[in-house]
């Protein structure tokens, strides 16, 4: 059981997902527009998924994406920095499984975290932040019907030189206009 | 089979051996409705926060009960929920109740005799005078399981609980020790 999207289960992150997050982690092409940058060790990237594996609460979410039909793990995606009285999150994703990049599996990805944030956690609006150049991404949240509303210059240093991200952001109603809305809870099965 | 201390007709009610019980509970609370159900975000719980879960729930006594519930009707018996006795407090003899049924079992009367099992201990053996719960307005099949055992809605929190894009109502039912005998739950 999980929270389910059309292509995608978002679970808890579970210690037997270690072998694959050391493996993406340290591949340069998956964390080519990512913060992430140093090698990281078995002993560290476990303790990490150890404390994601409890963020499961509303200071902090992050859930392992798996393909709905298969099971396969294809990456990570999650909430945090989350303000409750602004009621505004930060959105974070990564598909490290190369292979099936360009199949939209990240749109339904981010498209199942948004309704998670919307409609189970109540946010307001969710941002993202983009490296200048991470061009698919960029179209990817535009697509999911992310808007940029900022452009932070020199905000990262990556490959030998600073570099500008844009700050997206969307709003509840604008996903629920591009998306749909949500039905009210009816019980299953045998009616009153 | 051994000995329990509290059984009703089609369950017995045990206390966990150890924390390998959170192995079990993951398929159920990590189902979207079944936790909105009981009042919850659909926030995803590996094991190791269900074991912290279930860790804190391991020692039974006055202030607290945490119980499996096992049918005795299956062909092999089988845990198919659990069930909680919380927030007593000794001045008031009252406590609140929750449970939560796999929903594979749904609808087979496990959740009723859990209840009505755990309401009799309560009464018999920890001298409550009232349990309480709290239930979602849509979970209707819940709050008709509660009538049975002789709980009496006594109120509305309205609009108290966001799930699933909307506000929910929770519904607070009471039950006293004369409720619950003149619902016939007395008798085993």
């Amino acid at each position: 059981m999980s929270y389910d999207g059309e292509r995608v289960s978002l679970r808890a992150i579970e210690p037997g997902d270690l072998d694959r997050y050391l493996v993406w982690v340290n591949d340069p092409e998956v964390t080519r527009w990512l913060a992430l940058r140093y090698p990281l060790g078995r002993e560290e990237e476990g303790a990490i998924l150890g404390r994601l594996g409890r963020a499961s609460s509303y200071e902090q979410v992050t859930f392992a994406v798996d393909d709905r039909v298969t099971g396969e793990h294809l990456g990570t995606v999650g909430l945090d920095d989350v303000r409750p009285e602004a009621r505004v999150a930060e959105l974070g994703i990564f598909l490290g499984a190369k292979e099936r990049w360009g199949e939209g599996i990240g749109y339904d990805a981010m498209v199942t975290l948004l309704r998670f944030g919307f409609w189970e956690m109540n946010l307001r609006r969710i941002e993202l932040s983009v490296l200048d150049g991470n061009v698919r991404a960029k179209r990817l949240y535009e697509r999911v019907g992310f808007i940029e509303v900022g452009r932070r210059p020199g905000h990262w240093y990556k490959h030998g030189a600073p570099l500008d991200d844009f700050v997206m952001s969307i709003d509840r109603e604008s996903f629920e206009a591009r998306h749909g809305a949500p039905e009210r809870i009816v019980l299953p099965g045998r009616s009153a | 089979m051994d000995p329990v201390v509290i059984s009703g007709v089609r369950v017995r009610l045990i206390p966990p051996p150890d924390v390998s019980f959170a192995q079990r509970t993951g398929p159920w609370v990590n189902d979207p409705l079944t936790r909105h159900l009981i009042g919850g975000a659909a926030y995803q719980m590996s094991l190791a926060t269900r074991e912290d879960f279930v860790r804190e729930r391991l020692t039974q006594s006055f202030n607290g009960l945490y119980l499996m519930i096992e049918a005795v009707n299956l062909p092999e018996s089988h845990v198919v929920g659990a069930i909680e006795l919380r927030k007593t407090r000794p001045e008031h003899r009252l406590g609140e109740v929750g449970i939560l049924i796999g929903r594979e079992y749904w609808g087979r009367g496990y959740g009723t005799d859990a209840m009505r099992a755990l309401c009799r201990f309560a009464f018999e053996q920890m001298d409550l005078r009232r349990i309480s719960l709290e239930v979602m307005e849509f979970n209707i099949r819940a709050i008709r399981s509660y009538g049975r055992v002789g709980f009496v809605a006594e109120g509305r929190l309205r609009q108290d609980t966001y799930l699933e894009g909307h506000y929910y109502d929770t519904v607070v039912m009471g039950l006293l020790r004369e409720d619950f005998e003149r619902a016939g739950g007395g008798a085993p």
